[in-house]
């Protein structure tokens, strides 16, 4: 395959595209970005064909000359090929994609049998994954979130969380806005003086952060009603209540510090639910008299608790958080996606 | 068709039925339409457009397309304002009674239009009827934070302005502000966060110099036999400063309070003093100086909610 950068921008260094060249068969595309200078790309249209059903209809359709079409971009050579490849470029079909030559080169890569260069930012990711998924390039997406998935630091985490929500919602990515709106929920209240505190106002619209804080609220709601159920059937019959002989019990025989972690977790008062720490630390308190409630000496049937019993009731609580997480509605905003946009052909 | 918003495919006219308001639907001599968003068009008269728009001047001068839409053998001009709003315009052009929109979101963008086409004069107008006949003064915490969401994204500085203030008596919670959220822009929520936290800090400094016991305003309580400790003021102050002094902890996204709530509050707090302790000193300061002390505490809060307003000109992307 030949490459070349028509019109680099200096702003957005091109990574070396040396894996990617391949020897183009006859049947090839020149595939186009059009964003931040255009680069061309010969490659073979079979790859692209069989990676998406909208470019294979675009490619495959009888030549219909668009209007918008650059006579420039038909006719502009590969740069560092010879005349008999440019002539060859320009008789081959041309699509033009509504991306930059980095994400070009990177989305080639998940498709091409070339090592997949994965972007090095957030931005460029998600913009990546929003072109694999307008153009329904469903193996491209799988292989692209599997190499996301693997990557570390996790793409997805606290310091990203917002910024990922915003992007993934301005490029309609349900999968990434829902796991990025997942992840606020175990660290932020979701305040407008948490968010200016840590400047995430600017982030995104107003819009999406609406829609952010009503899939907290659905969340909490759901967490609530499971934390009650939990409490009433569940939490009697593990260790760490089962026959408990606690010196501070509820009517329902749970320790009394369980019982107001649960209502404290239910009532969206405790940040860090998923913390361990936070958790572990509450139950010192009680055992080790650090609460006020208790004697001097703490619990002494609670001291004894193993660390076993207490990752046994982690657990279950875990199961019941990530249990109303998945049964929380998420709606992504509507991003509508116009055809016109979303390149042309011409052979 | 002479587009100023875009152009149509010259057939949408013709295709699509276009309902004429009976008011424009036979002015004599017009000798142009104006066609709003929703496809009403409006028999107007292009030397009124011309007198008092700098915009269809300009526009006018320049040669039409040979191909434009016409309808009833006029030339169609398409605008992005829909028909209400339209009407409202047209209606401030000519010598008839003007008419007002119905609700704020199209007095907002009545005036938006009236700075598009560059009709000063009619922008003044409007934000004077506004004013006098309080159009544009939402009291629920949902129309004011719209308000201001829209007046940022419209560029309406003065609207904005009033707004943001406006947003003080209300807290900034997602429940206050409500699907109005929808339409914030996101510097427009970081600009109004800023300037809550300028007021709250602003409000801070003023009070704290306000309840100095010493050198302050505050310093003709001092003879009250309940005065103690090192604020120089007597306990009944004292805990009510705590109220009114935004301490560190105190968050911007709360109200900011006003000086009726702070004065009632205060009023409040000095008739249980005096009527417990039957304090002859304080009784006798407020009827003394008091209405001169209130007068310090209504300038405080004032200032403090004279910060600067989140300026349209220092946000990106405008």
């Amino acid at each position: 395959m030949s490459t070349v950068a028509a019109e680099t921008s200096p702003s957005d260094p091109i990574p070396s595209f040396d894996n990617l060249l391949l020897d183009c068969p006859e049947e090839g595309i020149v595939i186009l970005s059009s964003y931040q200078g255009s680069h061309e790309f010969l490659v073979p249209k079979l790859y692209i064909i069989h990676s998406s059903p909208i470019l294979r209809e675009e490619i495959l359709l009888p030549p219909n000359p668009r209007p918008g079409l650059s006579a420039t971009a038909v006719q502009s050579g590969v740069e560092g090929s010879t005349d008999s490849d440019t002539a060859n470029a320009n008789a081959h079909c041309v699509v033009q994609l509504p991306v930059n030559g980095t994400t070009l080169i990177s989305l080639l890569s998940y498709i091409l049998p070339v090592p997949p260069i994965l972007p090095s930012t957030a931005e460029q990711i998600m913009e990546l994954l929003s072109v694999a998924q307008m153009y329904k390039m469903d193996v491209v997406l799988t292989h692209l979130r599997n190499h996301i998935a693997q990557r570390q630091p996790p793409l997805i985490r606290k310091e990203t969380a917002f910024s990922i929500y915003a992007l993934a919602q301005k490029y309609g990515l349900r999968t990434e806005a829902l796991q990025a709106a997942r992840c606020t929920l175990s660290f932020s209240s979701l305040t407008f003086q948490g968010l200016a505190e840590e400047d995430k106002l600017r982030l995104m619209p107003g819009a999406f952060l609406h829609e952010l804080w009503k899939y907290h609220r659905r969340f909490w709601s759901i967490l609530s009603s499971e934390i009650y159920e939990f409490k009433a059937s569940r939490v009697g019959e593990l260790a760490i209540a089962k026959d408990s002989n606690c010196e501070s019990l509820t009517d329902s025989g749970i320790p009394y510090w369980l019982d107001g972690y649960l209502f404290r977790l239910g009532s969206a008062c405790i940040h860090n639910f998923l913390d361990f720490t936070t958790f572990h630390s509450e139950y010192g308190d009680h055992s080790e008299g650090r609460c006020s409630k208790m004697h001097d000496h703490g619990c002494l049937y609670c001291s004894e608790v193993s660390d076993e019993v207490l990752h046994e009731f982690w657990e279950a609580l875990g199961a019941v958080v990530q249990g109303s997480m998945a049964k929380v509605r998420f709606l992504p905003i509507t991003v509508s996606v116009d055809r016109t946009e979303l390149g042309w052909c011409t052979g | 068709m002479l587009g100023i918003e875009g152009t149509r495919p010259e057939n949408d006219v013709q295709t699509k039925e276009a309902r004429v308001p009976s008011s424009y639907s036979d002015m004599p001599n017009a000798d142009i339409i104006l066609q709003s968003s929703d496809l009403v068009n409006f028999h107007v008269h292009q030397s009124v457009l011309v007198t008092s728009s700098p915009f269809f001047r300009d526009m006018f001068s320049l040669p039409q397309p040979p191909n434009g839409t016409t309808f009833d053998g006029l030339s169609v001009v398409s605008v992005s304002e829909d028909a209400e709003v339209l009407n409202s315009l047209i209606s401030m052009l000519y010598p008839v009674p003007p008419e007002m929109p119905h609700s704020s979101n199209n007095i907002l963008a009545l005036l938006s239009a009236a700075d598009k086409y560059d009709m000063g004069a009619v922008q003044s107008f409007i934000r004077a009827e506004a004013s006098r006949k309080e159009l544009l003064s939402p009291t629920d915490s949902g129309g004011v934070f719209k308000m201001y969401a829209i007046a940022y994204n419209k560029r309406l500085a003065p609207e904005m302005e009033r707004a943001a203030r406006l947003t003080l008596d209300h807290p900034l919670t997602f429940k206050s502000i409500g699907e109005g959220l929808r339409l914030f822009d996101g510097w427009a929520l970081r600009g109004l966060a800023d300037f809550r936290h300028r007021c709250l800090r602003e409000l801070a400094l003023r009070m704290r110099s306000f309840l100095d016991g010493k050198n302050g305003p505050s310093k003709i309580w001092t003879g009250c036999p309940s005065v103690g400790g090192r604020a120089f003021l007597p306990q009944w102050l004292v805990e009510l400063s705590f109220e009114w002094h935004p301490s560190d902890g105190h968050r911007f996204s709360n109200a900011i309070p006003t000086y009726v709530q702070v004065f009632d509050e205060f009023m409040k707090a000095l008739r249980k003093h005096v009527d417990e302790k039957d304090c002859h000193f304080c009784s006798k300061v407020y009827t003394l100086e008091g209405n001169k002390y209130c007068k310090g505490m209504e300038e405080v809060l004032e200032q403090a909610r004279n910060v600067p307003t989140p300026a349209l000109g220092d946000v990106q992307g405008i």
